[in-house]
């Protein structure tokens, strides 16, 4: 009998052990310890590989938006009233929303001079109060005779403007920069600078130091604490007037943000504490909605922000609210949208597609948050190893990538930036996008597709391709072609110019890097094999070219390029931009520059920084004189895994990306590969326009001052018939181009001759090709 | 009274002996036997549609430069670091048992098998590079580890790494000769060499295998140092099949990957089998 019982335990031990198993249970989120009902929208660990999410906990916040009166492009504030929601707008405004309203009244405007001031931005903060106080500071230049603004001279002014129409200047004393402002709900303002936090007297507008910080980004107001924000995170407590404790979880949770740049309109993360909440704080970051308990240890997820617009990288947040069991956010574009618990929806959307790239980009995360908005039944993971602090290598990542690939578990959409397009393809890991980019009617650049084509397929698409040009005098450059006519080029104008920089380069491997973009194409024969004969003419002319450049520099551009050399992780780094060599070359009055020049108008030392300085020095730009056709760089090479259980929908994303809705409006870096897009956006720059001032002095002390603006059409009309020209994208080989500027750097400075390099090249990529 | 047990019982006791043996059984099924067969299988097929092509990735492999050059280094650099290792530790051990109180340090002798690999590459590194210690010293500026020195380092660093730990091995082997056996022989004239050949040697046969294993096996593992030093492509003379596999894999060439693993798990099995051959022989 004993026995008996003894084995029916035994069994039902080991039943209990089948069943339970030892895997990761439901709910793996990420950062949900708790979980508000266990399953709000938090995802942590997907199932791995694509396709159907096998996690059946249901619930989620949904995103809607929520109409902003029509005038209102910009909102300052959103705040909770007693008789409902407030919205204050870029010019002061004050509008309100009643609970079951269906549009926002108009309650209150703030002093005429204000509202210019407001509406023309030269404030750097501004704040109304609940009781219609306001407070505001802002900048004003000095105005010469003839009435044009003096950029050189400014005031600044401090004021505490009271809703009975009568204002005080602030008691501010030295030169302390006020930029950030909060009001609590009893209408008692704090202001601080970077160093200082002030409360402000609401009689007068005599401040109280209430402390002094390392530094200090932002104000919030949580309950009885002010939460002073800067690379950490300090808590001021108001009652009892003193700093209070810090909250590790808190600080260690907001360590990716804090510290991160952004203005008081465009929050990179934002804390909210409810009146309701008794300690308990909302914490919102493009990661998601997280709610933490002041001083707990725990934060936990209640959205995730890949699945909303909180992830998207164009929006900063201004302001949020809880409301009901709602919240409402105002995103930095004017965007106010609304976050609704809804139990009947899976808490994570059942499909998931990976996105995949060796590194982030900002392009990226933005096309998936947009994507994901537009289709809320998918979950879009954007994964980056090599961006993310794992230690991870290269080498590691593409091994990982294999081994999912291999298993068929391999990400849906792969940036093919840094991996191997061709052993791909041959391994048939991509889809074919022919049918998909002939299908979205839009007009793609041939060379570029030509360049992907394999087999009468094309598995692979880059968003965006930069061109190499050489910069300087029209009449001197029109004619080059070759990388020899430049070389002697290099060599006239040091004869003629014995003394000063031509080029822009005192690093043997950045003058490599620079040179080798009109080049490159012809380093790989036909077979798989490096062309010797280009790789050892290359080295040759470079050192020519190098040779002339380095007799003529003094010691004092030595130094000054030394010390304006970037570094990343103790490498330097060769800045290819060309507004950023076209820039250096009106630094150290160099007559030509080198760069990659791309479709990026509107942002400084885009092609509007270039073609103004080019219009200001008198001189042009021709595609980069080469060994080679002019070939254009890709970046962000967009393709899909063949096996993806999503593929239809992981093809329509690369659509997306690629298209006109999307690039239109984009400041990427690196011109679009696609007309329609180009066009589009060009079109847009046109209509809004833009218009910034940057100045600068030269070496010799000569200050300059430069207008950038939208290129005109005919300066876009030059970029785009050289776009043209364009021949296809550079393929060359990593390991090939990596082998020829480390030992070529050794030749152009002498530690060994051409010949040996080219052979050490040959020996470095003997293996990898033989393999 | 007959104690025993009769033929239905001995099988029970067998058939539940099975029993016991079988997770350990099912474990080494799933986790070795299983991903063995997947590799022959996948030897046969292309590397992501898994079609068969026959023998067409073993002639892709044969014929290709990379894995003869990795193979016949990997070949050489066995050549080399075996006998030296085995030759040099033994030597060692002799000398360790004729000084007992040597023997006392025995922990110290198994340091260098606990360094860890990353913490060894630092020191090459100091050591061997451009502006290493070396360098400074000779007064030269030779990247040590991209000429053909690499591999003396690379076979110098092995014999450093595993001579302590052959050496205890080859102790214990020399423990368990009887001391009865150099004594009466040496009563019967036999000086220390012939001692050493005719007594000792032939006495450490069964521990000798066990060694040259698992120094052969050991030897597979300089790869982590020259990986960790030079990266996926080093010096042509340290590029073993590792290497190979690795940039295989970072390839996605599984195809050539499978045919290569086997092909080296052959010649491995044959070394064995002919290792075992040999000793058995001399052994008769």
């Amino acid at each position: 009998m004993r026995k008996r019982t003894k084995k029916i335990l035994a069994s039902m031990l080991a039943a209990t052990l089948l069943l339970a198993g030892c895997g990761p249970s439901a709910d793996t989120g990420e950062n949900s310890q708790t979980g508000q009902s266990g399953s709000q929208g938090s995802t942590g660990e997907q199932s791995r590989g694509s396709g159907q999410n096998d996690q059946q906990a249901m619930g989620r916040y949904m995103e809607s938006d929520i109409a902003v009166p029509e005038e209102v492009e910009s909102g300052r504030d959103l705040r909770l009233a007693d008789d409902g929601v407030e919205l204050v707008s870029w010019d002061g405004t004050l509008y309100r929303f009643q609970d079951q309203g269906q549009t926002w009244q108009m309650v209150s405007q703030v002093p005429e001079k204000l509202q210019e001031r407001l509406e023309a931005g030269t404030d750097s903060y501004f704040l109304l109060g609940p009781a219609g106080d306001a407070i505001a500071g802002y900048i004003e230049f000095s105005r010469d005779e003839e009435g044009n603004t003096d950029y050189d001279s400014c005031s600044y002014f401090h004021n505490l403007y009271l809703a009975d129409g009568s204002s005080f200047p602030l008691g501010l004393t030295g030169d302390d920069f006020i930029h950030t402002a909060v009001c609590d709900r009893e209408g008692t303002f704090y202001l601080a600078s970077s160093s200082r936090v002030y409360r402000v007297n609401g009689q007068d507008g005599s401040l109280e130091v209430l402390a002094e910080v390392n530094r200090c980004d932002y104000l919030t107001v949580c309950g009885k604490y002010l939460m002073i924000q800067g690379t950490e995170l300090q808590i001021y407590d108001l009652e009892e007037n003193k700093m209070a404790e810090q909250d590790t979880a808190l600080n260690e949770f907001l360590g990716p943000w804090l510290g991160s740049s952004g203005d008081v309109n465009s929050r990179p993360y934002l804390l909210y504490m409810p009146q309701a909440e008794d300690g308990g704080m909302y914490v919102l970051t493009d990661k998601g909605l997280y709610h933490h308990t002041l001083y707990g240890s725990t934060m936990e997820q209640l959205i995730d922000g890949s699945l909303c617009s909180m992830s998207d990288p164009l929006r900063g947040f201004v302001n949020m609210i809880q409301l009901g069991d709602a919240f409402w956010v105002l995103y930095s574009g004017g965007q106010l949208k609304q976050y609704v618990y809804d139990p009947s929806v899976s808490s994570v959307p059942e499909n998931i597609m990976r996105v995949w790239g060796l590194y982030e980009d900002e392009e990226i995360r933005r096309a998936v948050s947009a994507f994901g908005q537009a289709h809320p039944d998918f979950y879009i993971t954007y994964e980056h190893p090599l961006s993310e602090d794992t230690g991870m290598t290269g080498e590691d990542a593409m091994k990982v990538l294999s081994t999912e690939l291999a298993t068929g578990n391999g990400p849906d959409v792969l940036l093919l930036d840094g991996l191997p397009y061709d052993t791909y393809v041959e391994k048939g890991v991509l889809a074919d996008l022919t049918a998909t980019l002939d299908g979205t009617g839009e007009r793609y650049m041939d060379a570029v597709r030509a360049s992907y084509e394999r087999d009468g397929g094309q598995y692979a698409m880059p968003m965006s391709v930069s061109m190499p040009v050489l910069m300087g005098e029209r009449d001197k450059i029109q004619n080059l072609s070759s990388l020899a006519q430049l070389a002697q080029l290099a060599e006239e104008a040091r004869a003629s110019r014995p003394e000063g920089s031509l080029f822009g380069f005192c690093r043997a491997d950045a003058a490599l890097r620079l040179l080798a973009m009109g080049s490159t194409g012809s380093w790989m024969d036909g077979s798989g094999g490096v062309n010797r004969d280009a790789i050892q003419e290359f080295l040759t002319l470079s050192k020519r070219i190098y040779e002339a450049q380095l007799s003529g520099l003094t010691a004092r551009e030595t130094e000054s390029m030394e010390n304006m050399q970037m570094y990343v992780n103790g490498k330097p780094v060769t800045q290819m931009e060309a507004g950023y060599q076209l820039s250096n070359a009106m630094y150290f009055c160099q007559p030509y520059a080198v760069g990659m020049l791309d479709n990026n108008l509107s942002t400084i030392g885009g092609y509007g920084t270039v073609a103004e300085i080019l219009k200001m020095q008198e001189m042009d730009f021709v595609p980069m004189p080469g060994q080679s056709p002019l070939q254009g760089q890709a970046s962000r090479i967009l393709a899909v895994n063949e096996a993806s259980g999503v593929k239809e929908q992981a093809l329509e994303l690369v659509a997306y990306m690629l298209s006109s809705r999307f690039v239109e409006d984009s400041y990427m870096y690196g011109g679009s590969t696609n007309w329609d897009a180009l066009e589009a956006q060009a079109a847009k720059e046109q209509e809004e326009g833009f218009s910034a001032a940057m100045s600068f002095e030269d070496i010799n002390g000569n200050e300059h001052m430069i207008d950038v603006s939208t290129p005109s059409r005919e300066a876009m009309e030059a970029l785009r018939q050289m776009m043209e020209t364009c021949q296809g994208v550079s393929q060359c080989d990593i390991r090939v181009y990596d082998a020829v500027i480390e030992e070529g750097q050794k030749a152009l400075t002498g530690d060994q001759t051409v010949e040996d390099a080219v052979k050490a090249i040959e020996n470095k990529v003997a293996l990898y090709l033989a393999e | 009274m007959k104690r025993g047990m009769s033929k239905s019982g001995k099988k029970r006791g067998e058939s539940r002996g099975l029993w016991f043996l079988a997770p350990s059984l099912l474990g080494v099924g799933y986790l070795v036997l299983l991903p063995t067969l997947d590799v022959l299988r996948r030897s046969f097929a292309t590397a992501m549609s898994g079609q068969w092509v026959g023998l067409a990735n073993f002639h892709s492999v044969l014929t290709n430069e990379a894995f003869r050059l990795a193979a016949g280094n990997t070949l050489r650099f066995l050549a080399l670091c075996l006998p030296l290792l085995l030759t040099v530790s033994l030597l060692l051990a002799l000398m360790v048992c004729r000084v007992p109180k040597l023997e006392r340090f025995k922990a110290l002798y198994l340091l260098p098998m606990a360094i860890p690999a990353a913490t060894v590459v630092l020191v090459w590194r100091l050591l061997f590079a451009r502006q290493g210690f070396l360098n400074a010293w000779l007064g030269t500026h030779v990247d040590f580890m991209g000429e053909r020195t690499a591999l003396i380092i690379l076979v110098g660093s092995y014999v450093w790494k595993n001579l302590g730990y052959t050496m205890v091995l080859w102790l214990a082997g020399l423990k368990a000769i009887p001391t009865e056996y150099t004594e009466a022989a040496r009563v019967d004239g036999a000086g220390r060499i012939r001692c050493f050949f005719r007594i000792i040697l032939p006495n450490l046969k069964g521990s000798a295998y066990t060694i040259t294993v698992l120094s052969t096996l050991n030897a597979f593992k300089s790869f982590r140092e020259a990986y960790l030093v030079s990266g996926a492509y080093p010096q042509q003379d340290i590029y073993l099949l590792q290497h190979l596999f690795q940039n295989w894999y970072t390839r996605l060439d599984m195809d050539k990957l499978a045919a290569g693993a086997i092909l080296m798990a052959l010649a491995l099995g044959a070394l064995s089998l002919l290792l075992q051959r040999l000793w058995d022989r001399t052994g008769e």
